[in-house]
């Protein structure tokens, strides 16, 4: 079905065009709010990507190739509306730890849920565009080592690699604010 | 539960919270892009890489793809060349063969009046002469040497005739024993006469238009140079009336 509206887009059938779209458009606006964590700024992406479906599809040679593709596309909008966001933003430095203690204590408060919670989300903004787009593919999209690597354009092997310097990286900035909220480290 | 796959836990917890609809502006405006630009026919679109073709794949077929339009244009360039090489072998002139026939070198008399015209296209060359006509006539003489010892052809004036005892009287020119005087008798509405000088430079044949109708004859004089010396009594002349 997916197969026959690529090809009748591709032929310039705007009917066509516009069913894959609204089929697609959800899991990719999805996709670009996770990575930006922003409303605006995942629309704009997604404009730009739902665009960009329209003007190359014709030179998207294997139809059952789409959704890796398009996927391709958001994630690529979304790291340039991040990179275009952060120029003007604060530069945030990243203090690497290994350490990770200190999570397994707050599982059966709800109120130190919530603050996992804020913690988390403090620490993945933190991340790099690259590192919040592996997670994504990751654990959002549910995309297999292999199928992040192809959506990426990269080798399985740097796949790997980005996902594991994400993940540390995803650490080492909960620990830092661990740190900060710690009033013995604060006063140390 | 290590921390490892608690923070995996985690952040899917934190994924999945968050929207999964698209907003409806997105929508409408790619939307409204794909109506502002409709597909086009691309004819370079082989040519186009893939976006999803790996950079070895791209880079193969870019080199095929140079190598298939190469080879192409070379087999375009060659058809066209035998093409043209043959509309150029239908076309060709053979201009007459200007060393074949002495009779290619025979200028018309510098003086006369009508003047003798070698027609390039015949071969042996065939002397056009325009014959005197005091009454308006258009008649003249093809002259076609295959002897390849004729000169000159002119037409003659009336006084340089001879006698016409037969059908055509052949006479030397006087004090010019190379010069050979054809006199014959035609009709006011003559048009073309064709001579023909046989290999032996001897033997002569005129075609002569037919007279139709009662009318007055008129003398037709036409005058031979050859390469030496002709007697008139060695010329053996016969006229052939064609044509009505």
């Amino acid at each position: 079905m997916q197969r026959d509206l690529v090809q009748r887009a591709a032929g310039g059938d705007q009917a066509a065009f516009e069913s894959l779209i609204r089929s697609s458009a959800g899991r990719l606006f999805a996709t670009a709010h996770r990575i930006l964590r922003d409303h605006h700024l995942a629309e704009d992406a997604l404009q730009g990507t739902l665009v960009t479906i329209w003007d190359e599809l014709p030179r998207l040679r294997d139809p059952d190739r789409f959704d890796a593709w398009t996927y391709r596309l958001i994630v690529r909008a979304s790291i340039a509306q991040a990179k275009r966001e952060r120029r003007g933003g604060p530069v945030v430095r990243l203090l690497p730890d290994e350490g990770a203690a200190g999570l397994d204590d707050r599982e059966s408060d709800p109120f130190g849920r919530v603050a996992d919670r804020d913690q988390l989300e403090r620490g993945f903004r933190r991340l790099t565009p690259d590192q919040r787009a592996v997670l994504v593919l990751q654990h959002y999209n549910g995309l297999s080592l292999a199928e992040i690597a192809d959506v990426l354009g990269i080798p399985v092997g740097t796949a790997g690699s980005r996902i594991h310097h994400a993940t540390r990286a995803l650490r080492a900035a909960i620990d830092a604010d661990d740190r900060l909220d710690d009033p013995k480290e604060r006063t140390a | 539960m290590n921390a490892s796959n608690d923070l995996d836990r985690r952040l899917d917890d934190l994924l999945a919270d968050g929207p999964s609809s698209a907003p409806d502006r997105a929508l409408s405006a790619a939307l409204d892009h794909a109506r502002r630009h409709p597909r086009r026919p691309d004819p370079l679109s082989i040519l186009r890489r893939d976006p999803m073709g790996s950079a070895r794949a791209a880079s193969v077929r870019r080199v095929a793809t140079l190598v298939a339009a190469a080879a192409l244009l070379i087999a375009v360039a060659l058809a066209a060349a035998t093409v043209g090489g043959l509309f150029e072998r239908r076309t060709v002139v053979v201009p007459p063969v200007p060393s074949a026939s002495p009779a290619t070198s025979i200028a018309p008399p510098p003086s006369a009046t009508p003047s003798a015209t070698a027609l390039p296209s015949a071969s042996p060359a065939v002397i056009r002469v325009d014959l005197i006509d005091d009454i308006g006539g258009t008649a003249f003489v093809d002259v076609s040497d295959l002897s390849g010892t004729l000169t000159t052809a002119r037409a003659g004036q009336p006084s340089e005739g001879s006698e016409v005892a037969t059908d055509i009287g052949v006479a030397n020119l006087a004090g010019d024993p190379t010069s050979i005087v054809l006199t014959w008798v035609g009709c006011p509405s003559d048009t073309r006469h064709v001579l023909t000088i046989a290999a032996d430079g001897r033997t002569m044949t005129l075609d002569q238009p037919a007279c139709t109708g009662d009318t007055v004859g008129i003398e037709r004089v036409l005058v031979l140079t050859f390469a030496g010396p002709v007697p008139a009594d060695e010329v053996h002349a016969t006229v052939v009336r064609t044509g009505g």
